[in-house]
């Protein structure tokens, strides 16, 4: 097959959905009257439109459009009761730090455990925020899909990394609070301290950060 | 079903009215855009419920970010950029060395079995392409988008478009051959 057959090859494909000159056209009838080749690719791949769309009919023929609809439904609902976490935390964090901070915390952590919740809590915000900003930000500009996923799926791992060493920072802070803490009440707010971040770390660990090299694999 | 531009700026109106309005506006744009939306879904997805899911993303996604419309493009490229997005997500996010999920056959007659055999033979060759072939593909698929729509929906030039689809067209009989 020449560079030439390439060429006709992308046009058959031009031609199918109108978008050939019709110059053009003429020229590719004259070569399809002579080249075998591109006569079996266009026999070959002439029908494919047609087959993709009747799968695809196929199955939307099977679809519960009522359920779907509920599923929406369903997500706007969790969405708008995320959306109360907001205040929530926006006011209950400054207030509990507030009242409780001098009384549970052992002095030499008091700056560490209200500084590392702070930071959890602002990550928090910032994670409910991204997806609405993402899928606004795509619908305005469009930016190349495969890409924008890659540089996406990267800084997703590079985050996730860090809240791997910030929670496990975080954890073995707590857990020495757990075990050399002066007061029982510290001693019990280190241990579930340590319990929480360390659940955290687990779970990037071992199931967020081998999504993220599977997807990056999978892209790649 | 293609909507007319006086429909689709009708449509968009009434979905930034009141919130009373606007829900009654949305439920009319998913009866518009369902198929099509599942459509595109299904040739991205690997599995009718791994559309499903990807179509109530979709959905939601756009019903968040439609007060953002400014009507830069059409309605139609809007809504099929934010479904490629959610889509190809949904894709990712079920690793392919995830258990396929098995699905309830559907009774066919005996005469259908053959078509409904070639459709299981398209779906596994669809499977073996690239998510941007699939794209591709799948967005020319589906009838009335012009091919400036479509790479304006993938962000890529207009020539891109026209070498992915022969790239993917070529593949897919290959592999069908």
């Amino acid at each position: 097959m020449s560079n030439d057959c390439e060429t006709f090859e992308v046009e058959l494909g031009m031609r199918q959905h109108g978008a050939l000159e019709p110059a053009r056209v003429a020229a590719l009838e004259a070569h399809l009257a002579g080249c075998a080749s591109c006569r079996a690719f266009a026999a070959a791949t002439g029908g494919q439109a047609a087959s993709l769309r009747a799968a695809a009919e196929d199955e939307s023929g099977r679809v519960d459009w009522d359920r779907v609809q509920e599923g929406v439904e369903g997500l706007r609902r969790s969405y708008r009761r995320k959306l109360w976490l907001v205040p929530l935390v926006l006011f209950a964090l400054p207030l509990a730090l507030l009242v409780s901070g001098g009384r549970f915390a052992d002095p030499r952590l008091y700056v560490l455990f209200p500084t590392s919740n702070l930071l959890v809590y602002l990550a928090y915000l910032w994670l409910i925020g991204r997806p609405f900003r993402e899928v606004v930000a795509v619908a305005k500009t469009g930016e190349p899909l495969l890409a924008g996923y890659v540089r996406e799926l990267r800084r997703q791992r590079v985050r996730t990394w860090l809240f791997v060493a910030w929670n496990g920072a975080a954890a073995l802070i707590m857990l020495a609070s757990a075990l050399f803490g002066m007061g029982a009440r510290l001693r019990l707010f280190g241990a579930l301290g340590a319990l929480a971040f360390g659940a955290w770390v687990a779970y990037d660990l071992a199931a967020r950060l081998p999504r993220l090299r599977r997807a990056l694999a999978e892209v790649a | 079903m293609m909507v007319s531009v006086l429909d689709e700026a009708a449509l968009v109106r009434k979905l930034s009215a009141r919130p009373e309005e606007r829900d009654a506006a949305f439920v009319e744009l998913f009866e518009r855009y369902r198929t099509r939306v599942f459509s595109l879904c299904r040739h991205l997805t690997r599995s009718r419920a791994d559309a499903e899911d990807a179509m109530q993303e979709v959905f939601f996604a756009l019903l968040r970010a439609l007060p953002e419309f400014r009507g830069e493009s059409s309605l139609a490229t809007f809504i099929h950029r934010i479904a490629v997005r959610v889509a190809v997500k949904q894709r990712l996010r079920t690793s392919r060395h995830e258990t396929l999920r098995v699905e309830a056959p559907p009774e066919a007659a005996d005469g259908r079995l053959e078509a409904r055999e070639q459709q299981a033979r398209l779906w596994a060759a669809l499977e073996q392409l690239s998510v941007e072939q699939r794209t591709v593909l799948a967005l020319f698929a589906l009838d009335g988008l012009s091919h400036r729509e479509i790479a304006a929906i993938v962000g890529v030039p207009e020539g891109t478009i026209w070498s992915r689809l022969h790239a993917a067209r070529k593949r897919l009989a290959a592999l069908l051959a």
